[in-house]
């Protein structure tokens, strides 16, 4: 009884602690346009994006046990509908609000099929998504602009019936936007995470043959869990095409799949904070070997490989037990 | 009490050409503790997993209160009322003990699609939990990684989350394994409990002729995938053909 009151109120005190850094962060990302140009906050906006197609990984090979290589998919899916209807001439939310859903009308098309298989067929599979994506990219020219793809994508002002009216043509307020939304969307997943069906995900993760049996279809189970991971893929790429104002093929090459499971490693697969910890690093790193070197591929690989043996459960594994107060 | 609530009907399953279970037909009635036993390689795992849809059936039909679900998942037969434990450990290792048993709650409490408020705000769960977990005397070790705990309270907990679903009649494949007597005796003493009361009928299969001879009121034997022999644990222990078979000398 001692032990769990013990543990109890330390857990409460960790909890504080994330609470803490939490607000910390949130602070410095609201304050930071004031002594920021517009180059930092492009490079911020960047990683809060690859932080979101890092959830959209993390939510699939941490908490229900599948690795997708398909997620660029998701995210060129969600790019282009955005940069389609932005094109068309709307205002930015019905362009954010396209690129979720058409990317989650693909997740659910294409988890009907892949969430009957698990391990290397799950990833084969989520693989050849991607590069058939790709491939629709380049060569549906009349409608992605193939090789050139999509470009002059306006940052269209953000309204709401009328109520306001927000111009987005500068960094600082595209920014906002940017992070008010990806707040909201970590929010909701962090709320997802913790709920019955966030645990559902992770007992698939530890054992599907248990969920069956205490009467919990791991298939829907699953395609729940592809669907919203396609979502927050396709959130990331409806967030990329209004910045980058322009969109290719490469948006959905299998590589770019790669960038969020190499952060998701980085940061910790089990943990919430473990997204955006390897977003930040990984960023980071790459952008200043980039600098460095002509050979910045290799240097970057060592790198990576260096800092995953290290920090063999990721950096939040690393810093786990210094966080948390689990008694062992 | 006393009706059959799950039969079947030659039942059979081949792997390759190797007949594991050939043409079984048994019958479970409400209220009443059977057991299956047989040497190793009987058939007996098979026959449960062919029961609780772990496997499906090459011939023969799986009958539940006069329904047919031979072609049932094992998420529907639990839904139906048919749920297990399972002979080698099949816990959530990596969630905790609350958690491992919170999760045969959430569809029995229709929780299961619910995705923003956490766990813990659902009343009905927690004080669920709390109670099988009291009754299993896990309730000190809530916060624990399942994966960590001994081996008998990893078998405890893997039944209660066999009769969290409130089912009516629940497989325990060899329940007590790996026990120390002190353990045994309260799983022994909460099957019996939960028997008598009548909310659900209990299968065991087990090695261990005590518990199989004190808990037992109907005994199947299997051997080479047929059943040899049913009746009552007396009739049973004085069985010629099982005495050869399976005991060795008369107990």
């Amino acid at each position: 009884m001692t032990e769990q009151k013990d543990t109890a109120a330390l857990n409460a005190k960790s909890r504080s602690y994330r609470l803490l850094w939490l607000g910390a962060l949130v602070v410095f990302l609201f304050i930071l346009p004031i002594f920021s140009g517009d180059y930092f906050l492009y490079m911020v906006m960047r990683m809060v994006i690859l932080c979101l197609l890092s959830y959209s990984v993390n939510l699939l090979l941490g908490y229900t046990g599948l690795l997708s290589f398909g997620q660029a998919g998701f995210y060129a899916c969600g790019a282009y509908a955005c940069g389609k209807v932005l094109l068309a001439g709307t205002s930015l939310l019905p362009g954010v609000i396209a690129g979720i859903l058409v990317a989650a009308i693909a997740s659910i098309i294409l988890g009907v099929f892949c969430v009957r298989h698990t391990a290397i067929y799950f990833a084969m599979i989520t693989l050849a998504f991607g590069m058939m994506i790709y491939s629709l990219a380049e060569k549906w020219v009349s409608f992605t602009g193939g090789d050139d793809g999509l470009f002059g994508i306006p940052r269209a002002p953000l309204n709401c019936f009328y109520l306001f009216n927000i111009n987005m043509e500068t960094t600082s307020a595209y920014y906002y936007f940017v992070i008010v939304v990806s707040l909201i969307a970590v929010y909701i997943l962090y709320r997802i995470l913790n709920s019955p069906l966030g645990l559902i995900f992770q007992g698939i993760r530890d054992s599907e043959t248990r969920v069956s049996f205490v009467g919990i279809s791991v298939k829907n189970s699953r395609l729940i869990s592809f669907t919203i991971a396609g979502m927050y893929g396709g959130l990331g790429g409806a967030l990329f095409a209004p910045l980058e104002q322009t969109i290719t093929p490469a948006t959905s090459h299998w590589i770019t799949s790669a960038d969020p499971i190499i952060a998701t490693l980085l940061g910790g697969m089990y943990s919430f904070g473990g997204p955006i910890v390897g977003s930040v690093i990984y960023f980071l790193v790459k952008d200043i070997v980039v600098r460095l070197t002509m050979n910045w591929m290799l240097i970057l690989g060592i790198i990576i490989i260096l800092l995953v043996l290290t920090f063999r459960g990721g950096v939040m594994g690393a810093l786990r037990p210094y966080l948390s107060a689990r008694v062992r | 009490m006393d009706e059959v609530i799950l039969k079947t009907e030659g039942l059979t399953k081949l792997f390759g050409k190797f007949i594991a279970v050939d043409e079984v037909d048994l019958e479970f009635r409400s209220g009443i503790i059977t057991s299956i036993i047989g040497p190793n390689g009987a058939g007996k795992t098979t026959t449960i997993n062919l029961l609780t849809g772990g496997l499906h059936a090459d011939k023969g039909k799986v009958v539940f209160k006069d329904r047919d679900i031979t072609a049932f998942p094992p998420h529907r037969r639990v839904r139906e009322g048919i749920t297990r434990s399972f002979q080698i450990m099949n816990i959530f290792s990596m969630l905790t003990v609350l958690q491992n048993i919170q999760m045969p709650l959430f569809p029995l409490l229709g929780k299961q699609l619910k995705w923003f408020n956490a766990v813990t705000q659902y009343r009905d769960v927690m004080e669920e939990a709390e109670r099988i977990l009291r009754e299993l005397a896990l309730w000190d070790k809530r916060e624990r990684l399942a994966g960590e705990l001994s081996h008998g309270d990893q078998r405890a907990l893997e039944m209660g989350m066999a009769i969290a679903s409130r089912p009516e009649i629940c497989f325990l494949d060899e329940p007590s394994s790996g026990m120390n007597p002190v353990e045994r005796a309260t799983i022994l003493k909460l099957i019996r409990r939960l028997a008598e009361e009548g909310s659900t009928t209990f299968v065991i299969v087990e090695h261990d002729m005590d518990v199989i001879f004190s808990l037992s009121d109907r005994i199947f034997v299997m051997d080479k995938g047929k059943v040899l022999a049913e009746g009552k644990p007396d009739e049973i222990r004085h069985n010629e053909k099982v005495v050869e078979i399976y005991l060795g000398e008369e107990v």
